[in-house]
């Protein structure tokens, strides 16, 4: 069942967002063909500009509807009248949420991909080869600067980023939930959801960090991880894997709580308008 | 004839407007029953906690022993009383979506009735007129061989022709062995077909006898009694 929920669920991403990927490639594409032309002229500067204005515009474009597209597929699929489908095919509640979040970062990170890709169109030649050579480089310098842990920490900040995607659409999928425990203006209750708890956790986090400083000094958190780098005689750059690690154990428990409160919402308290 | 949904103590609030007030009903298979009301009774709330898209405040329901979940979906064909359709989807994809998850669907069965209305599969469901996407929604829950059938106003907002059509379409593919809940308040047009019927009112169980007592004991169709029981 899950496979097939995947299949529907892709079919449904990529109709809504090929169109918009076929643009920004075809920007690329564009930008790519005026700078084929390069010469000092006024107009040719007019349009070069334009057209790299236009693949930012596109790029910026693409990343905000792919995230829109998630957020409103949930909603749309689940609460609205494509509900009395979703909702009656003989599938669990929590396979629903795993597979819409799934899919739904993987139409990010497809987005992502969209706008790299319309980068190496739009620089193809030369310049793009220039381009790589500088990033090797650039890696390379890295890694021996922090010597061989730099692509073992970028490998562990794409982790925490893929964790993140996920917790962040489950918080998302969480508020739109608990929106529709109110009986009426179900929409407006989700967004208010999603402001007061953004309000209360700046307000904790703030609080928590005024605590810390009155008890143990403005740099608690760092002598913390030293602590525990001695405790565990950890190196400086190890204590750096071990920040990254905390970090996205943190954020994957916390996108286990935001599934918790949808997969409770649709499963105990679901009421389809 | 078995037993195949009871429901016990059900109750369900909006709010505070009660519309299902702990009622207790039961429903054995191989019957076509008449769930009437007027507007507003409660029929369209007993049919969604049937299909587990409205949780009870109290009360259970077994729809073949079981509570709405997993396994009662897959022996549920349920037809809501508004479209539900993706419409940007085409009636292929539509009918692609039913195979893939219902293994009880029969696309033989769904081909056959959409080809004998002329709709294409490639057609957009965007495309298709109101009564005809009715239509279509109709022949994919009747080609389901489910356990019990749950049809919220099936024939309500459509011409005389199409409700001969739908009433012809829901008799001649259901599964005799299953059973079929019909909700409605145009009985006339249904009541030639029903075995039981169910009056519901104000989220009470009015009465619920088969159609042969009520003209055997009250001497007039199920429609007459309907306007009597529920006289303004």
């Amino acid at each position: 069942m899950v496979r097939k929920l995947f299949k529907h669920e892709f079919i449904a991403y990529i109709r809504a967002l090929l169109p918009m990927y076929v643009v920004l490639l075809g920007i690329a594409a564009l930008t790519r063909f005026v700078v084929f032309f390069e010469s000092d002229s006024a107009v040719y500067n007019i349009v070069i500009w334009s057209s790299i204005i236009a693949l930012v515009i596109a790029s910026i474009v693409c990343l905000v509807l792919s995230f829109l597209n998630v957020v409103t597929r949930y909603y749309k699929n689940m609460f609205t009248h494509e509900g009395y489908l979703t909702l009656t095919l003989p599938v669990t509640s929590a396979q629903h949420i795993w597979v819409k979040v799934t899919a739904g970062v993987v139409s990010i990170l497809a987005g992502f991909v969209m706008i790299v890709l319309a980068v190496c169109v739009a620089t193809a030649g030369e310049l793009n080869i220039e381009l790589f050579k500088a990033l090797f480089y650039l890696l390379n310098d890295a890694q021996d600067l922090f010597e061989g842990h730099f692509i073992p920490y970028l490998i562990e900040i794409m982790i925490l980023f893929l964790v993140a995607l996920f917790s962040g659409t489950l918080l998302f999928y969480a508020c739109i939930s608990i929106g529709q425990l109110s009986n009426k203006n179900r929409i407006a209750a989700a967004i208010g959801v999603f402001f007061a708890y953004y309000f209360v956790t700046q307000i904790l986090s703030t609080v928590f960090m005024i605590v810390l400083q009155m008890i143990r000094g403005n740099l608690y958190f760092i002598q913390f991880l030293d602590s525990v780098r001695e405790f565990l005689s950890l190196d400086l750059f190890w204590s750096l894997h071990l920040f990254w690690w905390f970090a996205i154990i943190f954020t994957a428990l916390l996108g286990l709580l935001y599934f918790s409160v949808s997969h409770f919402i649709l499963k105990k308290k679901l009421n389809l308008e | 004839m078995s037993e195949l949904l009871r429901c016990e103590k059900l109750t369900k609030q909006y709010g505070s407007v009660v519309a299902l007030k702990g009622i207790d009903l039961s429903i054995e298979s191989g019957k076509i029953i008449g769930l009437l009301g007027p507007n507003g009774s409660g029929k369209t709330t007993l049919i969604k906690l049937i299909n587990g898209l409205l949780t009870p405040n109290s009360g259970e329901i077994y729809i073949n022993g079981n509570k709405p979940g997993v396994e009662t979906k897959k022996e549920v064909a349920y037809l809501p009383d508004n479209t539900f359709l993706n419409s940007w989807m085409t009636v292929k994809q539509i009918v692609n979506l039913f195979c893939d998850f219902y293994s009880d669907f029969r696309p033989n069965v769904c081909y056959e009735l959409l080809d004998r209305l002329g709709i294409k599969p490639e057609a957009k469901l965007k495309s298709l007129s109101k009564g005809n996407k009715e239509k279509v929604s109709l022949i994919l829950v009747m080609s389901r061989n489910a356990k019990l059938y749950v049809l919220d106003e099936p024939i309500a907002g459509v011409d005389p022709a199409t409700r001969d059509y739908i009433i012809s379409t829901i008799i001649n593919n259901y599964n005799p062995e299953s059973s079929v809940i019909i909700s409605t308040h145009l009985i006339s047009d249904i009541e030639q077909v029903l075995d039981d019927v169910i009056f519901i009112n104000h989220g009470n169980i009015a009465l619920h006898k088969t159609v042969d007592e009520i003209r055997e004991e009250n001497n007039m169709s199920v429609d007459e009694l309907f306007r009597e029981v529920f006289r303004w």
